[in-house]
């Protein structure tokens, strides 16, 4: 270090105390939202919720039935790959806050149409969630409902579709009252579910009670094995939402980057411990047979404790409703972004003058998203159907989000200056394997004769391209890329950058 | 017991301090060639690897020492440099200022405090010597607590602290009377505080305002609580009469 350049920072700092000091004016309103009030947890609490590892816990434990040991291995498998997107989300996470999230980085990369895409992938594979969520969640408490007795089981469909809009009611109002509220409610209900859900398989393994004395043989055929590592990858999916809350979390740029990272890792690693529990609990009771993860929501259980099926319902409620309650977080502010664009309406891009949300996405989308599902219901479909195909849309939406951004990241990173070859190599190796697992997972869906819903997500996205041809036949220079700029508070006092902009 | 070692630890001997050294390099950098210096020009102008380069740079980014420009290529320094300075850096009061807060002083025989708001933070610039006030940092965090805290406040209620600590019995820690409390002190354009940090004082503090109308700074009068709501008129009068001077010597006229 020599003189020179100490003194420059020195007369920096002297600079600055030396201005008049600045009038306080109101905190600046740059985005309309709530900036840079969240503090860490909340926001990893967003993203772990949207992940929902609960039922992907109880998912994990029941893979261990049809694959045994090798659960693992593909459970660990899955968790890489997730971290290989986090951590090429968090490249961008480091370098901007953005409430439309992935949409908005895939704009910093590629072009507006492929931003748009990715935008309207991003939006249906979290309505979807929301819906879905929202109708296993009062599917799983019309059940309790009707086990305690307190509602007919004639009266038990129609009880669902009340409950639903119940829930809905209550997502919305939490959405739309602030940030604050609805991510400390997510926490709560995130850690409750998954406290229950390791407490109730800790207990099944070492009680011994709900396993099948059967012998599975572990099916290892190629098919059996990739189709486990979709289910172990679509357990994981949805962490990304945490980037939703950026602009509205206190040091985004050291907060976000890391549950971007950690997300996935920790998901994945309860996943694992519950498969792991499992073979534990199988080992110790019956020197190596399978264990029936089905069991463990059934009467087994209720031999341990009568009480534990009702608290593990009750855990998974609460996991479905802090999972939706995090999708709709999420989706309503890529939708905000996307009205503050002049791509979709403007009025989305309005926020509430005193909660500082995006209100009307929230009240515009959020019923759209649980009105939907319970109009098909109406019409005759089984919610079981209802459910798996809100499932598949939003697993097709999570997975093309996640090739467009590693893609994207390099482009990036090249665009302004800062491209690495780690980052090349990162962002080719998680696009290609993303683009593998999106591809496995069509593969799956068309041969379970759910081809249609392949349709369906193509046929949503291409209205969504032909609404962008019209924006910009309209306007033809829109600009995609809303982000949460630098103001002239975080700035030091006269290093501004007047002289060269 | 073994005896400490001589040397600092391994760990510590090695990369970490040579990381902050370049991490304070890298600061210099962006000092000397001025906002908008990209990550790269900063890795060629140090011959750092670009590598390490953009992790200090981004490092400095989260810790809010750099800030990234809107172009996302720039960078400049973050107003958080300033608390490189420290405590030492105590900000230079205009000509005439300390002046006109002693003369005051010894004019209403009443503890006399004078405090800067500067970037949303509470600044004790001079207090009374002979009657120390509260702690500038407990001042500071504790904004409800106080009456020059109050003046803040009632502008920014976005630096409410989460939970309101309670000192006294008398201290507002529910958020709808503060609310209340700071609608008045709008309304009237002066704050109270009466035993509320401390049992045994009060304090009457008044905005002392740009030409804008922005806050810059509040003068308080500090006393027994029980006397605060009965000062005299006299001495209001004098302590409005020095509002006005600060004003005027705060926020000079431009011309």
């Amino acid at each position: 270090m020599n003189g020179d350049t100490v003194s420059a920072l020195d007369d920096a700092i002297a600079g600055a105390l030396a201005r008049p000091a600045r009038p306080l004016g109101p905190p600046p309103s740059g985005t309309g939202l709530d900036r840079r009030r969240l503090s860490a947890l909340p926001v990893a609490a967003q993203a772990v919720a949207n992940v929902a590892p609960s039922p992907g816990m109880m998912a994990a434990s029941g893979m261990v039935a049809w694959l045994g040991v090798a659960a693992v291995p593909v459970y660990l498998l899955a968790t890489l790959a997730m971290v290989l997107v986090g951590s090429c989300v968090a490249q961008f996470a480091r370098r901007m806050a953005a409430a439309g999230s992935l949409y908005t980085f895939v704009a910093k990369g590629l072009t507006p149409r492929t931003a748009f895409l990715t935008g309207c992938a991003l939006l249906l594979a979290y309505l979807s969630l929301v819906g879905m969520c929202l109708l296993g969640a009062s599917r799983r408490l019309a059940m309790l409902l009707a086990d305690a007795g307190l509602v007919s089981v004639a009266e038990r469909e129609r009880t669902v579709l009340l409950l639903t809009v119940l829930l809905g009611t209550i997502l919305t109002t939490c959405v739309v009252r602030g940030i604050q509220i609805s991510a400390m409610v997510t926490l709560a209900l995130e850690a409750a579910s998954v406290c229950v859900v390791l407490t109730a398989l800790a207990v099944t393994a070492y009680s011994g009670v709900g396993i099948d004395d059967t012998l599975a043989a572990p099916d290892l055929t190629a098919s059996a094995v990739t189709g486990a590592l979709m289910i172990a990858i679509t357990g994981l999916v949805g962490f990304e939402s945490g980037c939703a809350l950026s602009v509205e979390t206190r040091r985004p740029y050291a907060v976000v980057p890391r549950v971007m990272f950690w997300t996935p890792a920790v998901c994945g690693a309860l996943m694992l411990a519950a498969a792991g529990l499992h073979i534990y609990g199988f080992s110790r009771h019956h020197g190596g047979s399978a264990v029936d993860g089905s069991a463990l929501a059934g009467p087994a259980v209720a031999e341990v404790t009568p009480l534990l099926p009702v608290l593990l319902q009750l855990g998974l409620v609460s996991s479905l409703f802090a999972c939706a309650m995090a999708s709709a977080n999420a989706g309503v502010r890529v939708l905000f972004s996307m009205g503050r664009e002049q791509v979709t309406p403007p009025v989305f891009g309005r926020t509430h003058p005193r909660y500082r949300t995006p209100y009307v996405a929230a009240v515009t989308v959020i019923p759209a998203a649980v009105l939907t599902p319970a109009a098909l219901w109406l019409a005759g479909l089984p919610i079981r159907s209802i459910s798996t195909a809100l499932s598949v849309l939003a697993t097709q939406g999570f997975l093309l989000t996640y090739v467009l951004v590693c893609l994207a990241m390099p482009v990036f990173l090249r665009r302004i200056g800062e491209h690495t070859r780690w980052a090349s190599v990162a962002g080719l190796l998680g696009a290609v394997l993303l683009a593998a697992v999106f591809t496995g997972f069509w593969m799956e869906t068309v041969r379970d004769g759910r081809a249609v819903l392949v349709a369906v997500f193509a046929g949503l996205l291409a209205l969504g391209l032909l609404w962008f041809g019209r924006v910009r036949r309209r306007v033809p220079d829109v600009a995609i890329g809303f982000f949460d700029e630098a103001t002239v508070e975080d700035i030091l006092p006269g290093a501004s950058p007047v002289r060269r902009g | 017991m073994t005896k400490p070692p001589r040397h600092p630890p391994a760990e510590l001997a090695g990369r970490q301090p040579a990381a902050v050294v370049s991490a304070l390099t890298v600061l210099e950098e962006v000092a000397r060639a001025g906002p908008g210096v990209t990550a790269k020009e900063i890795s060629t102008a140090l011959g750092l690897p670009p590598a390490t380069t953009y992790r200090l740079v981004n490092l400095l980014v989260a810790e809010e020492y750099l800030v990234r420009l809107a172009d996302l290529r720039g960078f400049a320094l973050g107003r958080k440099v300033v608390e490189l300075a420290g405590a030492a850096a105590r900000e230079a009061l205009p000509p005439g200022v300390p002046e006109a807060v002693t003369a005051l002083r010894t004019r209403v025989r009443l503890a006399v405090h004078l405090v800067r708001y500067r970037d949303g933070r509470l600044r004790l610039v001079d207090p009374d010597p002979d009657h120390p006030p509260s702690a500038e940092a407990l001042l500071a965090r504790h904004l409800h607590a106080s009456a020059v805290g109050k003046l803040l406040l009632a502008e920014r209620r976005d630096l409410l602290p989460v939970s309101l600590a309670r000192f006294t019995p008398a201290t507002i820690t529910r958020p709808d009377l503060l609310d209340l409390e700071l609608a008045g002190v709008r309304s009237e354009q002066a704050a109270r505080q009466l035993g509320e940090l401390r049992r045994d004082r009060g304090c009457l503090a008044f905005p002392v305002r740009g030409r804008a109308g922005g806050l810059l700074a509040g003068l308080a009068v500090s006393t027994s609580p029980d006397r605060v709501g009965r000062l005299d008129r006299a001495v209001l009068r004098l302590v409005g009469r020095c509002v006005d001077e600060l004003a005027d010597l705060l926020a000079p006229d431009p011309t």
